[in-house]
């Protein structure tokens, strides 16, 4: 696509998005769904220093007409080139296509709905399995923004993932969980039906056996999957910037430099991580890059766009994202993950004598206080994995619960999911991942 | 074989707020357009967004056949309806102004209050057309003032929601007075009344709340299967008498189009799913309907350009013939604004932390309750427990009551 006219006085750009997508859905055996989705669509941006004008439209052949119809609402200015903002949107040029030899779009469905069908084999002669649902999905988006600073970049994201939701019932217990796996390459997709075997055998277990905890304070281990969540949830949408614009408080507690938790403590978001999150430049054209939110305790950055960059006088960390081509780019997350200690496994859990070990979250939110829904959860005695026990919610005070992490194991697992689903304002679900390590907390509030 | 065609366009402006400042507006005008073939108990489909070549796009749903995904259910029959149910005067040329003054209104009545987020009008067009004679097409629009605020000072992503924010008809006085006595209620702190039970008080925004357990226990699959808590319990009165709940599809409160994607239209646009607290039936699609032997609700979605599939309709609960004040019968309530990261269990135990709550006596706010911590169950919530919905509007500017049921509620 070309741009004959950026309109003068004005920062412009043009993202255009061509999309493949696929489908494939099962309930109960019997095949609901089998989708290819093709198309081309472009965001259009223009800003005059005050104001952001923006239009979606599924018409390649009216961006120019957009953009001068957005042009003719600003009030263009002879310096924009030098306004903050513009000043820190990068003028990237190239192909930084990675993907173009081993797009999904051009595998066979064919293999993608076996690799499907073999994934959900376990579930047959299961008398505990009432209902499921399983789905394949893939994804590749290629995108090229162009801009009045003289931006002309192609790059591209791909996710493909496999998730199989099951229901289990006996009696007047009931237990619900999620198998899933999820990658950037078809060819590294495997089929679910080992993870989903062991997944039913310990869910049936969990069916019969689990009673509801007794609510308190315990020292709880959240597995790489829950601790994941709890950085995503609890400190990364905090280290979103545009919550900061405006607000002397909020950069007075998020004062780079500040202690906010132990020293074996650094939590990192990086787009060049492959998997969900994984992208080579965000929405705005601005190369992705490794940013520390907390290095070794230490309070370190947070993420921007370059609108947020601009207003707190930093630089743009390549996290200006949005969900697709209807929607602006905002400061969100890419990959983000707890980096891993010195503390074997088994050494974790070896230090408590009653706590709680959360292995799977069904959803988790962060706002000064932090919620964690745990699904399959365990108790821990004398340093191992006993019976388990339905909790409703984990809460905790973000910045006290960050000074209570007293230990982490020396692995680091980032969590495969079909692509994701992070929401934040009107915009889900993105394509996000998060892990870590297994984390041991002391103190949280369990009920 | 037949033909189908759906079509959704959505025209949208939205007027986005950061630190109190409009600081972007956005046009979105976007056509999506779905192609389904049914023949020989199959269907096969196919999509565009944007202009298409439609002799190419029918092939290719054709040619989708081959994928074999069954859908051997009769397709609706000859119907011809078209409503425009567009319920805000208000155009889009005129909405950035609107807009303005709003934000404008809300600085000067709380200087100390930062907003931000999105005020957005969107007006959907949803039409649904096929060779047997089908030809439904809806109008409809919302207008939606979703904006967060937070106390200057406050160390916190935010501290609440303006409430109302999606509403039946704009009144720009009308809604800044409204969130006039609002936000003077945020900035009078109260305690909570003594006793663990009270009655806690939601308005539409926050109805899922209670109602999200509901929408997975009274979907078809969930109660075909044997995997819901009201399965084997159609025809049995399981919760409060003053719960009637509508599987709703009106536009005018909120739940348009009034068709769903298989074309099935009922009867007034409601039909209760809950009916003075007897379970009359699941919500279905077609082929849930026909898996378990349930009736056809129509409750139809999916993609544009896939196959119809079961999904979450409008739930809608009637309201009774009390004003919010009698519900109340003299207690306080508690008034649910901002609640994140609560959840039912399997079983139907609740619970959910709850950031912002105020102090309510029927008519009128009386402050800003501490942060809380609320739990009950679902067949307390809905049963005993289960007040109703006041036939009084939460809002001048909405049709909605408040629902009101009992809850264990404590300072978190």
């Amino acid at each position: 696509m070309t741009v004959a006219r950026f309109p003068r006085g004005l920062y412009s750009d043009v993202r255009v998005e061509r999309v493949s997508s696929t489908v494939i859905a099962y309930t109960l055996g019997r095949l609901d769904e089998f989708r290819e989705r093709d198309f081309t669509a472009a965001f259009v941006r223009v800003f005059d220093g005050d104001r952001w004008y923006y239009s979606a439209v599924s018409e390649l052949a009216s961006v120019q007409g957009e953009l001068d119809a957005l042009a003719s609402a600003a009030r263009p200015r002879l310096d924009i080139e030098d306004h903050p903002v513009v000043k820190r949107l990068e003028a990237n040029v190239g192909d930084f296509e990675g993907f173009a030899g081993s797009s999904v779009s051009g595998v066979d469905p064919a293999a993608k709905h076996e690799l499907l069908r073999r994934s959900f084999s376990p579930l047959s002669d299961r008398s505990l399995v009432k209902s499921w649902r399983g789905a394949y999905m893939d994804r590749h988006t290629r995108k090229h923004i162009l801009s009045s600073k003289g931006a002309d970049l192609r790059f591209d994201t791909q996710t493909t993932g496999l998730f199989v939701l099951f229901e289990l019932s006996e009696g007047d217990r009931r237990f619900r969980e999620t198998e899933f796996d999820g990658t950037t390459g078809f060819d590294e997709l495997e089929s679910l039906e080992g993870k989903l075997s062991a997944r039913l055998d310990q869910s049936e277990s969990f069916l019969r056996e689990s009673r509801p905890v007794d609510p308190g304070e315990y020292t709880v281990i959240l597995s790489p999957f829950a601790a994941g969540i709890f950085a995503h949830e609890s400190f990364g949408h905090k280290s979103e910037a545009d919550f900061m614009i405006g607000d002397d408080a909020m950069m007075r507690e998020w004062a780079v430099g500040s202690r906010v938790g132990p020293e074996a403590l650094s939590i990192v978001d990086d787009g060049s991580v492959q998997g969900g999150g994984f992208t080579p430049f965000d929405d705005e054209g601005t190369r992705s890059r490794k940013t520390y939110l907390i290095r070794n305790g230490i309070l370190s950055g947070r993420l921007h766009s370059s609108v947020t960059a601009a207003a707190l006088n930093e630089e743009p960390t390549g996290n200006g994202r949005s969900i697709g081509f209807e929607y602006e780019p905002i400061p969100r997350m890419t990959t983000t993950y707890i980096e891993p200690g010195t503390m074997s496994r088994d050494e974790l859990f070896e230090g408590v004598d009653e706590g709680l070990f959360v292995e799977t979250v069904l959803h988790g939110s962060g706002l000064s206080t932090f919620t964690l829904a745990p699904s399959l959860s365990y108790l821990v005695r004398h340093g191992r994995i006993a019976e388990p026990v339905n909790v409703s919610v984990i809460t905790g005070n973000v910045m006290e619960t960050l000074g209570m992490i007293d230990g982490l194991s020396d692995e680091l697992e980032i969590v495969r999911g079909p692509g994701g689903g992070c929401g934040k304002h009107e915009q889900y679900p993105l394509s996000v991942s998060f892990g870590g390590p297994y984390v041991r907390v002391r103190g949280m509030n369990v009920s | 074989m037949v033909r189908e065609r759906y079509t959704e366009i959505i025209r949208q402006v939205a007027v986005n707020v950061s630190g109190s400042t409009i600081d972007s507006v956005r046009r979105k005008d976007i056509t999506r357009t779905g192609f389904r073939v049914y023949s020989d108990g199959l269907i096969g489909t196919a999509g565009a967004i944007g202009i298409f070549d439609e002799p190419m796009l029918w092939e290719k749903a054709e040619k989708a056949l081959e994928r074999g995904v069954e859908y051997p259910f009769g397709l609706s029959p000859e119907r011809r309806q078209s409503l425009d149910s567009t319920r805000i005067q208000l155009q889009a040329g005129e909405f950035l102004e609107e807009a303005e003054a709003l934000v404008e209104g809300l600085i000067g009545m709380a200087p100390g209050l930062l907003f931000t987020n999105k005020v957005l009008l969107s007006v959907y067009r949803r039409s649904l057309h096929n060779d047997l004679g089908l030809d439904l097409e809806n109008v409809y629009d919302e207008l939606s003032v979703d904006l967060m605020f937070k106390q200057k000072g406050s160390s916190g992503i935010l501290d609440g929601f303006l409430i109302p924010s999606s509403m039946a008809r704009y009144d720009r006085s009308l809604l800044l007075e409204e969130y006039g006595s609002f936000c003077e209620a945020f900035s009078t702190p109260v305690d909570l009344p003594e006793g663990r039970k009270l009655p806690v008080m939601l308005t539409r925004e926050n109805w899922s709340m209670p109602l999200r357990k509901l929408y997975t226990d009274l979907s078809g699959l969930s109660i075909g299967s044997g995997a819901s808590l009201l399965s084997g319990r159609i025809g049995e009165k399981v919760f409060s008498e003053g719960l009637t709940l509508l599987q709703c599809s009106d536009p005018k409160r909120g739940c348009g189009p009034f068709f769903d994607m298989e074309g099935v239209v009922n009867e007034g646009f409601t039909l209760p799913l809950v009916d003075e607290g007897v379970v009359r039936t699941a919500f279905t699609d077609k082929r849930t309907a026909e898996r378990f032997g349930l009736p056809l609700t129509g409750a139809a979605g999916g993609a544009f350009d896939g196959v119809p599939c079961l999904s979450l309709p409008g739930l809608v609960p009637d309201s009774s013939d009390r004003t919010a004040s009698e519900l109340l019968r003299g207690d306080p309530g508690v008034l649910i604004v901002f609640a994140a990261g609560g959840e039912f269990k399997p079983d139907g135990a609740f619970a959910t932390p709850v950031q912002l709550a105020m102090l309510h006596d029927g008519s009128r706010l009386l402050g800003r309750l501490p942060e809380l911590r609320v739990s009950s169950h679902l067949f307390r919530i809905f049963g005993d427990d289960f007040r109703g919905v006041s036939c009084d509007s939460a809002s001048a500017l909405t049709d909605d009551g408040f629902m009101i049921f009992d809850a264990d509620v404590e300072r978190a």
